[in-house]
């Protein structure tokens, strides 16, 4: 059985790259392989996480690296460079650099130092490189990379396990219909679209859902989120609009089950976890074609090639008011799911790979 | 169901019937007693001569009246949220972020819109731009360019975040600018072809003089790289020599000082900036340093400059002032 360290600059419950992490590392210890953390920054309780210093030290060519990149972290390229055992390049995505530079210029540069280090981290020549999807495989291969597989975890099962929070239900389940987003609240997924079309939604005088945008803010983008608020007042919107920053697994899962549509209008997305997660609920999804977007919606749900916000809203009104094409979305989102995104099919992807690899490492 | 069908339903919908725009805030009347901003006769009139003028007046206020009231101008997430207030100011302020420091090319801006110097805010702006490079390394090149022959073909490496091109051009220099992104640039001495700066599609011996300055562009040499800064930067002024004629110079500002492996910007210090200049005939090598009061300080000897570091945000405090020959 082999050590597995898996790399990473941060570890936070909830969210998409350390619930992949996550899940790999539950696996691996599920096959009976040993699974150490290390990362510059850990947020989970009661796992033990090195430092990337320490991991420099205590690493040995017998472990497998499994480094999981998503922004620029020169401390851990060095590490992957320094290793002298089997290496596997976990790509997740790194965000255009110019759908933030509007927004802040450090967070835009660091964009781009993340991509200058995929770039060398290929050129490291890992023994693998697993990708999120064929877009952000895509991405790799052309930059010159041989793809070893592609797949995604999620923990949308622990998602349907978790209670619902009753409160917030009850508070959906008012009789007035309710739109959701799901995602970090930054400039690159873009939920003021959202807001956009809900402000035509009203002009033209046609039942106005409610908008839960559900997200974290991202530091150094607060701006971003304010001008959520700002731009929900300008449309005379505000009050329709609600955003959880802080939205409990039970408060998202009463979420998934009490809306009446999913809409993403994300610019770029590596994959979307919530959009599988929206499809698992059986919850109409309608998406901005952009990046991974259509991969993972496939013939799921609705999706328009442009953010035109007059279109948006036409479409929200048409599924919040069409029941039989609400039931057709919802029923392809869940048979989609069960089809591509179950945490067995991913693993049997991974295990594979994983097989392959430790073939690799045999003398 | 054929959701191909049901899609140009929408669509038919959205565009056969039209529908109606929503009405905003902003496009109502203003609440008494909140007086719009009065901009001086002359630069109404100026604005309506140009359209980047035009932008730099109706978005000044918005940009800048935040920052008066708060007096730590160079507070960069201050000046994000400034940004996502300033629809108009996209423009401006896309072309400022690329800088290294945004306040200067907003100084530059403003001085160049003709916007009056007693404009309110405008002495806070000039205290801040004094901070970045820009301040030392653009008026360098304009200290050395008498070093040429008059009317010289000059290769900007690096064109859309600046001035140098129109006031190269102004004085009579066949200013040609590579970048990536159009500079959107206009007058008779000045030409824009968009590449690879630091790679530029000019035939061999074509150019008098390569001008590579941090705040120009990403072929700055170690403005950008992270890893192995003289390899990308080596092959970068073996393109510039290819174009020179016998005898072209390069201008270089190139950061400067002592860096860690873990910094994630790499400085140039002595050696490293020996190995660049290896084969050319160094005619002008000087150094600027930024002061603790935030003052660039020129010229500086060179051991003092290579004792700076890079400061929490990446800058470097030291750059190295170039001038070579083929």
């Amino acid at each position: 059985m082999a050590r597995f360290v898996m790399v990473t600059s941060s570890l936070a419950p909830g969210d998409a790259l350390g619930n992949d992490i996550r899940q790999i590392a539950q696996l691996l210890q599920a096959d009976g392989h040993e699974v150490k953390y290390a990362a510059r920054a850990n947020l989970v309780p009661d796992l033990e996480v090195w430092s990337l210093t320490d991991c420099s030290k205590r690493l040995t060519s017998k472990d497998i690296l499994i480094y999981n990149h998503s922004l620029a972290l020169p401390d851990g390229l060095a590490l992957f460079r320094q290793h002298r055992g089997l290496r596997v390049l976990r790509y997740h995505n790194i965000t255009p650099a110019e759908l933030l530079r509007p927004y802040n210029t450090e967070l835009a540069q660091g964009c781009v130092f993340g991509r200058e280090e995929t770039l060398a981290l290929l050129a490291a020549q890992p023994a693998a490189v697993w990708a999120t999807s064929a877009y952000t495989a895509q991405e790799l291969q052309n930059a010159g990379a041989k793809i070893s597989a592609i797949f995604q975890f999620h923990m949308i099962d622990e998602l349907h396990r978790t209670p619902t929070d009753a409160v917030l239900a009850a508070s959906l389940a008012d009789g007035r219909k309710n739109i959701l987003t799901v995602g970090r609240i930054v400039p690159n997924k873009a939920p003021h679209r959202l807001i956009e079309a809900l402000g035509f939604m009203k002009a033209q005088g046609w039942p106005l859902p409610r908008l839960h945008i559900v997200g974290k803010v991202t530091p150094g983008l607060e701006n971003y989120a304010e001008s959520l608020h700002a731009r929900a007042t300008e449309l005379g919107v505000a009050a329709d609009v609600k955003i959880h920053h802080d939205v409990t697994a039970g408060g998202l899962r009463a979420l998934y089950q009490n809306c009446q549509l999913f809409a993403i209008t994300s610019d770029h997305e590596g994959f979307c976890v919530p959009l599988v997660e929206a499809m698992s609920f059986g919850l109409p999804v309608v998406a901005l074609a952009a990046a991974a977007v259509p991969e993972t919606v496939g013939d799921a749900g609705i999706l328009w090639p442009t953010p035109d916000a007059r279109v948006w809203a036409a479409t929200f009104a048409r599924v919040l008011r069409d029941d039989a094409l609400a039931t057709e979305l919802s029923s392809r989102g869940r048979r989609r799911y069960a089809e591509k995104f179950t945490p067995e099919k991913s693993a049997a992807v991974f295990r594979a790979a994983v097989q392959v690899l430790l073939a690799a490492s045999i003398p | 169901m054929d959701l191909d069908l049901v899609k140009s339903e929408i669509l038919r919908d959205v565009f056969r019937d039209g529908m109606t725009a929503p009405t905003r805030a902003s496009e109502r009347p203003l609440p008494s007693g909140q007086a719009p901003i009065t901009w001086p006769a002359q630069v109404l009139k100026e604005a309506k001569e140009a359209e980047v003028l035009t932008t730099v007046k109706t978005s000044l206020p918005k940009f800048f009246n935040p920052l008066f009231r708060k007096q730590n101008l160079v507070n960069r997430s201050l000046i994000a949220s400034m940004r996502a207030g300033a629809d108009g100011l996209a423009g401006v302020m896309h072309t400022a972020d690329r800088l290294t420091n945004e306040m200067e090319v907003l100084r530059r801006l403003v001085v160049a819109s003709g916007v009056s110097p007693d404009a309110k805010g405008l002495p806070q702006v000039r205290r801040a731009a004094r901070i970045g490079e820009p301040i030392v390394t653009l008026p360098w090149v304009l200290k050395q360019i008498g070093r040429l022959p008059a009317g010289a073909t000059v290769l900007l490496a690096g064109c859309m975040d600046n001035l140098l091109n129109l006031e190269l051009a102004s004085l009579g220099f066949k200013v040609i600018g590579v970048d990536e992104r159009e500079c959107g640039d206009d007058h008779p001495n000045f030409k824009f072809i968009e590449a690879n700066p630091a790679a530029p599609p000019l035939a061999p011996a074509s150019v008098d003089a390569v001008i590579a300055v941090s705040g120009l562009g990403r072929a700055t040499p170690g403005a950008m790289t992270v890893q192995a800064p003289d390899e990308a930067d080596r092959a970068a002024m073996l393109a510039w020599r290819r174009i020179l004629k016998p005898g072209g110079a390069v201008l270089l500002a190139i950061p400067f000082g002592k860096t860690s492996s873990t910094d994630i910007r790499q400085l140039y210090d002595s050696p490293t900036l020996d190995a660049l200049l290896k084969g050319w005939t160094v005619e002008v090598r000087e150094f600027a340093v930024c002061s603790p009061l935030q003052s660039w300080l020129y010229p500086t000897p060179e051991p003092e400059a290579g004792r700076t570091t890079v400061d929490k945000a990446g800058r470097s405090q030291a750059v190295a002032l170039v001038l070579a020959r083929k």
